[in-house]
């Protein structure tokens, strides 16, 4: 068989951006993009992603922006936008408020502190972001090693969010009491 | 995207589950993919499963996956996998993640995934990537009946 390109030709990548295009309108695509955009990043450049004119993605970035979904920095010439991340993260904890009683979601915290507890006492440190991945030479001990240190972020960032979905749940859907 | 450092050192982040679930709403409407999961489940998302379809690949090949990850420090790891009807595993996975050896984006080569090469990809954002890595799949596909067809002859 011939070999395998990891990179495959334009025409190969053009045929599943093709595909995109034909399943999506204008406004699926640019918010399609701008959910994968975590820096500010001017809108010729989403549209370039979003295969639409600039002007088209200008129109929907402003109003995702309004609904608070995405961040506009105005203050830059071209505009340049990102994702609203405290949006979406308090989407995430609603997500987690929707099926669970307030007593659920203190279990699942103590569930996951204890879990963390496991990866202090192996690192030593309380802080997953002082360890090195790098304390192994081999490639594959080095993915091992980024795999748990990964999980551990995982775990603080869990918490925090089951935490934040705690307080909406006592406070009847609010982030902050009556 | 910059990776935070610390101690010197840049870490990969905790999962980014908005980018997760942007690539399974963009992988669950490919006509090549079965089924899409995320492992552990979809309230605390680690890694998403895309299971293709077995139905695309000629009978020497039982089962296609791809297993991808998105990290909040712009890393990422998408693993190919075919399982053969002889019990063999043809593999290969495009990697951002900080590493001793090779560039910050490098690709584990087929059949077994050991040897890296550096990569160059036109662009990060998770839309772009999908694009290259399923566009990628698809020809591997396309080789497979090509290969068929040549045995046939």
């Amino acid at each position: 068989m011939t070999d395998f390109d990891p990179v495959p030709d334009q025409d190969a990548v053009d045929g599943v951006r093709d595909r995109w295009r034909e399943r999506t309108d204008t406004f699926d695509r640019v918010y399609d993009t701008v959910l994968g955009v975590t820096e500010s990043t001017s809108y010729a450049e989403i549209a370039s992603i979003a295969a639409c004119s600039p002007n088209a993605a200008k129109k929907h970035l402003d109003r995702l922006a309004e609904m608070g979904i995405v961040r506009a920095d105005q203050g830059v010439q071209p505009a340049q936008y990102q994702r609203n991340d405290s949006y979406l993260e308090w989407q995430e904890a609603n997500r987690l408020v929707e099926d669970r009683t307030v007593d659920e979601l203190i279990d699942r915290v103590g569930e996951l502190e204890a879990r963390r507890e496991e990866f202090v006492d192996q690192f030593g440190t309380d802080d997953p972001s002082a360890v090195s991945v790098f304390d192994h030479a081999d490639h594959e001990r080095v993915h091992e090693r980024m795999d748990r240190l990964s999980e551990w972020h995982a775990l603080e960032r869990d918490i925090r969010l089951y935490e934040l979905a705690r307080q909406i749940s006592q406070n009847n859907g609010h982030l902050i009491p009556a | 995207m910059t990776a935070p450092e610390s101690g010197g050192q840049p870490t990969t982040g905790p999962p980014d589950r908005r980018t997760l679930r942007l690539l399974e709403r963009q992988f669950s409407a490919e006509p090549i993919v079965e089924e899409t999961v995320f492992d552990p489940n979809s309230d605390e998302p680690r890694e998403l499963r895309v299971r293709l379809d077995d139905e695309q690949y000629p009978s020497k090949v039982t089962a296609g996956r791809l297993d991808c990850r998105w990290f909040t420090t712009g890393d990422f790891s998408f693993h190919y996998v075919e399982s053969m009807a002889s019990d063999e595993r043809w593999e290969c996975r495009w990697d951002r993640h900080p590493n001793a050896h090779n560039d910050r984006l490098h690709f584990h080569q087929p059949p077994a995934g050991n040897d890296t090469t550096d990569l160059e990809l036109p662009s990060l954002h998770p839309r772009d990537v999908l694009s290259v890595v399923l566009a990628a799949v698809e020809t591997r596909i396309e080789q497979w009946w090509d290969e068929v067809e040549a045995t046939d002859e």
